[in-house]
């Protein structure tokens, strides 16, 4: 027989599904044939079941199609500069006065971990809008304070995203739609100072002052000078150098610092003046942590609230719950209770007593096709978890499952430069019971970050957004 | 002539684009090939070759350069290069499929899916295969009613055939399917609700001198009130527009009386000679129709081969005397003791047709089996066979407990013995059934038993194969051993029933005497 998959004949060409004798049979007639390697399905309930067969029909099925793929090509095509550095009330919406925002879906004070609690607090000394502790909390408590979700509007926030007026904020602009977002930097050795962590001392008044008064200006002016600064293509380099962009930003950041630190040198300023500067870039850990959050934000963002679209655009905890939006369903949340880490621990005092569920925006990443997602072009982040290189790997093809298409920005060695899975599909995660992995940093309840790990979104996320797409798109259009 | 085409922020390393460039070079007509990120460096070696540079090229844009002689060749580069960096699969690749849904049908045509799996699993792949434009062949059972209606329905609506569920047949686009025989092709088409009663007409119809075109299985329950024929009807249609169809035949159990009155009435609009056999109906169920009736599958066959060929002089295997000159020879054998006839089915078709033969034909007869049947009473025990005795081993109490005897003799052989040692026991019937997707060798495990008995009882052991010259058992040959250790092989199914009802016959008389 030929080779050729061109038809020769008219002989039927079967695909098997079941009894490998079967196969056997057909191959010994001659048969084109190919047999699938079907594994028990994924347990169901009775529920998702008929949502899913609610999305089944040809025509919505159409129209799905043809929203996702325009939605992954969002991602895929955004094209994130860095343009500037501006106070968050400038650049995001929504953000007056008395405006507090903070990671994870919307949540009430009451309900709030610890470092939430704390945070808006802080937040309230911060902006001066009250004095002592006592007084910010009365602010807070009688309503003074408006509390909004990050996620809710152009910014992300990591760790505890506590973000106010005055915080200032990494600009990036998606080129490619003019969408704009501010993602909060890495607060020098504090790393989550501030907004991260939701710290106010006055050493971390200091450090702020610093970025405000001293990085700041140097940054904008070699921005003017020498910008926009590209992201997207560091963040493809890197994921071909060890990086998930998540977890892992090693090789990120240096490329970045090569990409910056000679123009900035140039500038004219004085000498000390751009050391320090740079000093600060280089000794920051995970400097460039913000520039791939801010990057997948403008990514999801562009994607967001496209008409019958199942692909996911926001991933993030609070501590207490886990919420999911969907592109199809706009602004609606999604959510079930936070899940806890698997992971490392930075030291052996910590265990898993101290270990906060989910808390930040920062798995953003994961929607738009790193981290997590992208594990097969990190193993060292996974042998955190105690993954051998080839699991990361198969982790990432079981990722590749519940994803609408490929990004050809990420060739992955590792995978024999196939392309990373992006876009993940509300209906692909139920059908395959394929939860999608994400990665992140591990906090303890009273602050700081103890470790390093990743575990999976809760399934009940999707299950409760695919009955909200169903009753909103019926089914039956 | 020289050609550039810029990808706008595209990011693509070094070392995978020197080895697209080497790729490109090796084409035909193809003098030069540069694929490069648009630093000013490659952007000047771009242009120191001749080529020219847009205006707003960046660091990050990747740019593909080629030049040859024809618009053609360089077509043919640009195209070549854009699948080498979108990672295109080559040929030769292993690829292993987990779902259906994985495989690209325009890359890689298929034209049916064939399910076995476990019948709660099926719906579900037998949908994806639907969605995907594909007919569908299913071999499992214990699939819902409401399920198989509503695939049915969306396979009638797609213009795509849903064989099954419960399908065992199938013979689809020049290729046997389940635990089909590989049929010569030829003229006749049929389109059964019963797996084994297609196989058997087509083996007839085969030994008659023609070959088949298809077999359309429907599975058991097409002919209920619920699925209303749909299978039936669709599949008659398929095979009117056929070409190389000249006579189609409809096989199927006795079915609901108003479904069954919706294809015979279907049928009479058809230009093709049509041949029917429906099980257990009798001349009124085929009253004011067109159809030609027939009353046994092996009937069904003949009258087929004579549409084809009026001259053609064919009979039934045995004539009546035949089989009187065989009974007369058996009956002297037996010791007073051995009064009853036991008939091991593994094709389910075969037992029914066994039941309505014996209930039919022999009167008042004390006949078993454990089937739920109007011709027999139920076995308490399936375990225990108790006068004349009539078992379909394909049956649902059989394989919950092993293997179907189709793919594993194993618990026919099992109960053969046992009915061997029972010292009542004068006739055994078997049936065997051949093809690439059944038992590779069901007959020696007999032989061998045969053989190997101990006792100087004689037993008269009947067998017919439902098979075709084609399939890999080699049935000349099989029927050949069969003869050597003394079974007698009919000619078919019928033909086995009409010699175990005479010796029934007369071993009834003989208890009279």
């Amino acid at each position: 027989m030929s080779e050729n998959s061109e038809r020769n004949d008219n002989k039927l060409r079967v695909i098997n599904i079941g009894l490998p004798f079967f196969y056997e049979a057909l191959k010994s007639q001659e048969c084109k044939a190919v047999q699938i390697d079907w594994n028990l399905p994924v347990k169901r309930s009775a529920a998702v079941t008929d949502l899913l067969r609610a999305v089944s029909r040809d025509t919505l099925k159409n129209k799905i199609r043809a929203a996702n793929d325009k939605a992954v090509q969002c991602i895929i095509d955004s094209d994130p500069v860095w343009t500037d550095i501006l106070p968050a009330g400038e650049v995001v919406e929504g953000l007056e006065d008395y405006t507090i925002l903070h990671s994870g879906p919307p949540i009430d004070y009451d309900e709030m971990v610890m470092l939430h609690q704390r945070g808006l607090i802080s937040a309230c000394l911060f902006e001066g809008w009250a004095e002592t502790q006592e007084e910010a909390l009365e602010c807070i408590k009688s309503g003074k304070i408006k509390v909004l979700s990050a996620l809710d509007t152009n910014t992300v926030g990591a760790g505890t995203g506590i973000i106010t007026k005055s915080v200032a904020m990494m600009i990036i602009e998606d080129r490619s739609t003019g969408i704009r977002v501010g993602t909060f930097p890495a607060e020098g050795q504090y790393q989550g100072g501030f907004c991260g962590w939701g710290l106010y001392s006055s050493e971390i008044a200091e450090n702020l002052r610093y970025m405000r008064e001293e990085l700041f200006p140097v940054l904008r002016r070699f921005l003017k000078e020498q910008g926009p600064i590209p992201i997207k293509p560091i963040l493809a380099e890197s994921m071909q150098m060890g990086d998930e962009n998540h977890t892992r930003q090693t090789a990120a950041g240096l490329l970045f610092e090569h990409r910056i630190i000679p123009d900035l040198m140039k500038l004219d300023l004085p000498k000390e003046k751009l050391i320090s500067v740079m000093n600060y870039i280089m000794d920051t850990p995970r400097f460039f942590h913000c520039y791939g959050q801010g990057a997948s934000r403008c990514g999801v963002l562009s994607a967001s609230g496209i008409p019958y679209s199942t692909m996911v655009t926001a991933f993030c905890g609070n501590g207490v719950t886990f919420g999911i939006k969907v592109s199809g369903l706009g602004e609606e949340w999604f959510t079930a209770p936070a899940p806890m880490m698997e992971g490392r621990y930075t030291s052996s005092k910590y265990t898993r007593k101290d270990q906060l569920p989910w808390l930040g925006d920062s798995c953003i990443v994961e929607c738009a096709g790193m981290g997590g997602m992208a594990a097969a072009a990190s193993p060292i982040v996974c042998s955190l978890r105690g993954l051998k290189a080839n699991e990361a790997i198969d982790l990432t093809r079981m990722m590749e499952k519940i994803c609408i298409s490929q990004n050809p920005m990420f060739p992955i060695p590792n995978m024999n430069f196939d392309f990373l899975p992006v876009g993940i599909d509300i209906r692909k995660v139920l059908e395959y019971g394929i939860a999608p992995e994400i990665h992140g940093g591990i906090f303890n309840y009273e602050g700081g970050l103890i470790g390093a790990g990743s575990t999976r979104v809760p399934m009940e996320c999707f299950e409760k957004a695919m009955a909200a797409y169903v009753k909103k798109y019926g089914g039956f259009s | 002539m020289k050609q550039l085409i810029v990808k706008k922020n595209r990011y693509v390393d070094s070392v995978t684009l020197m080895s697209v460039g080497d790729k490109i070079l090796r084409m035909d007509g193809i003098e030069n090939a540069e694929i490069q990120m648009g630093t000013l460096a490659n952007q000047k070696l771009l242009a120191d070759l001749g080529y020219h540079i847009p205006a707003d090229i960046k660091a990050n844009d990747l740019i593909l350069a080629v030049s040859g002689n024809k618009k053609e060749d360089l077509e043919a580069a640009f195209l070549r290069i854009e699948d080498i960096l979108d990672h295109k699969k080559g040929a030769g690749d292993e690829i292993v499929y987990k779902d259906i849904r994985e495989i690209n049908l325009t890359e890689d045509g298929y034209d049916l899916v064939q399910i076995s799996l476990p019948g709660q699993y099926a719906y579900e792949e037998a949908e994806k295969a639907l969605e995907k434009g594909l007919h569908v062949f299913i071999f499992s059972d214990n699939v819902s009613l409401e399920d198989e209606l509503k695939l049915k329905k969306a396979g009638r609506e797609k213009g795509l055939i849903v064989m099954g569920p419960d399908c065992g047949v199938g013979m689809f686009g020049g290729v046997c399917l389940g635990v089909g025989s590989i049929m010569k092709k030829g003229p006749v088409g049929i389109v059964a609700a019963s797996g084994s009663g297609a196989q058997e007409t087509a083996c007839i119809i085969e030994r008659c001198g023609y070959g088949i075109s298809e077999i359309i299985g429907t599975g058991g329950r097409d002919l209920t009130q619920a699925i209303g024929g749909i299978g039936m009807l669709q599949g008659m249609e398929r095979l009117l527009k056929d070409e190389m169809t000249k006579v189609i035949v409809l096989v199927s159990k006795l079915a609901d009386l108003t479904v069954m009155e919706k294809v015979l009435s279907a049928a009479d609009q058809a230009e093709k000679p049509i041949v029917a056999v429906f099980l257990g109906g009798d001349e009124t169920l085929y009253k004011g129709h067109k159809v030609i009736p027939a009353y046994s599958l092996e009937e069904a066959a003949l009258k087929s081969a004579k549409i084809l060929n009026p001259e053609n002089d064919i009979r039934m295997q045995y004539t009546e005397k035949e089989i009187e000159t065989i009974v007369a020879e058996e009956i002297v054998r037996y010791t007073a003791k051995q009064k009853y006839f036991r008939g091991l089915y593994c094709g389910g078709t075969f037992a029914e047709e066994g039941l309505i033969y014996f209930g039919r034909n022999i009167e008042e007869i004390a006949l078993w089996s454990n089937l739920d049947t109007q011709y027999a009473g139920k076995l308490d025990d399936y375990h225990k066979s108790r006068e004349h005795s009539v078992l379909d081993m394909g049956a649902e109490d059989f394989t919950s407990e092993a293997p179907h005897p189709v793919f594993d003799p194993l618990i026919r052989i099992r109960r053969l013995k046992e009915e061997l040692e029972d010292e009542e026991v004068a006739v055994i019937l078997l049936d065997f059934i051949t093809g690439p997707g059944v038992a590779g060798d069901p007959f020696t495990p007999v032989t061998d038993i045969i053989r190997s008995r101990k006792g100087d009882r004689h037993i008269t052991y009947i067998a017919n194969i439902c098979g075709s010259d084609n399939d890999p058992q080699n049935i000349t040959e099989k029927k050949k051993i069969l003869e050597a250790a003394g079974v007698i092989v009919t000619g078919c199914n019928y033909e086995s029933a009409r010699l175990s009802g005479a010796l029934m016959k007369a071993l009834k008389r003989r208890g009279q005497i």
